[in-house]
């Protein structure tokens, strides 16, 4: 998922490169999204190992 | 004012990329695999670099307007407020009494702690920032300084991909406290 996270970072900055407005913002809401959901899944285990 | 407001772009990415070239430092100079919640915020970083990064790049092919200032710090802000979550979670795991914390600490502060103050510092320079906002649309001068600043910055996002890569292998995630880079093999 990390790996994942990395290879959308680039994609997004590409698009930003080439001026590819609405595929940067496409890939940047994705990103967002897979960023909260690892976040998410971390500070759940972290939880579940405290408790 | 135009200057100052290139200067000030410039300046994040660079503070930004900095800090990430110090982590590789941690990383690969000490030794200390970075645990998920460290690569989290090397994220929340990049995405906040995003901003200042996007701007210049829009700048670069034509007239900028207000909307843009917006759109761009709005990204880093975001991104401060998702990073900073990161960093303020993995504080207060180990905010007991006693607890060593993870890793050695930088300047007397782990590079978690290090992280909330980062992140505080992006939501106040973008808003320096949007304070700033032009009246009108107009032509940004970006000189090879700041297309420099860019290189450097996507060099570091290339190399943080190959080093998670190396890290993570073919599994889903990072383990919480990672030994080893699992590409090249697991720890038994």
């Amino acid at each position: 998922m990390d790996t994942i996270i990395f290879i959308l970072l680039c994609s997004c900055f590409l698009a930003m490169w080439h001026g590819k407005r609405k595929a940067a913002g496409l890939l940047l809401v994705l990103t967002f999204v897979a960023v909260i959901l690892l976040f998410n899944h971390h500070a759940t285990d972290a939880l579940e190992i405290s408790l | 004012m135009r200057s100052l407001r290139v200067n000030l772009a410039q300046f994040c990415i660079l503070a930004i990329t900095g800090v990430l070239i110090a982590a590789f430092g941690v990383q690969f100079g000490a030794g200390e695999l970075p645990c998920p919640l460290c690569m989290l915020q090397r994220m929340g970083m990049i995405l906040a670099a995003f901003g200042p990064a996007w701007l210049l790049m829009r700048a670069m092919r034509g007239p900028i307007d207000a909307r843009d200032y917006a759109q761009c710090y709005g990204i880093s802000v975001l991104a401060a407020i998702v990073g900073g979550a990161v960093s303020v979670r993995q504080t207060l795991l180990h905010i007991a009494p006693g607890d060593p914390g993870f890793g050695e600490p930088v300047m007397g502060l782990h590079l978690y702690t290090w992280g909330i103050v980062i992140f505080a510092s992006v939501c106040i320079v973008s808003g320096i920032q949007l304070l700033m906002l032009p009246k009108n649309s107009e032509r940004l001068h970006i000189g090879i300084r700041a297309k420099c600043v860019l290189f450097l910055f996507a060099a570091v996002i290339t190399v943080n991909t190959v080093a998670v890569f190396a890290l993570e292998g073919f599994h889903w995630v990072i383990p919480d406290d990672p030994t080893s880079y699992r590409l090249f093999g697991d720890a038994p």
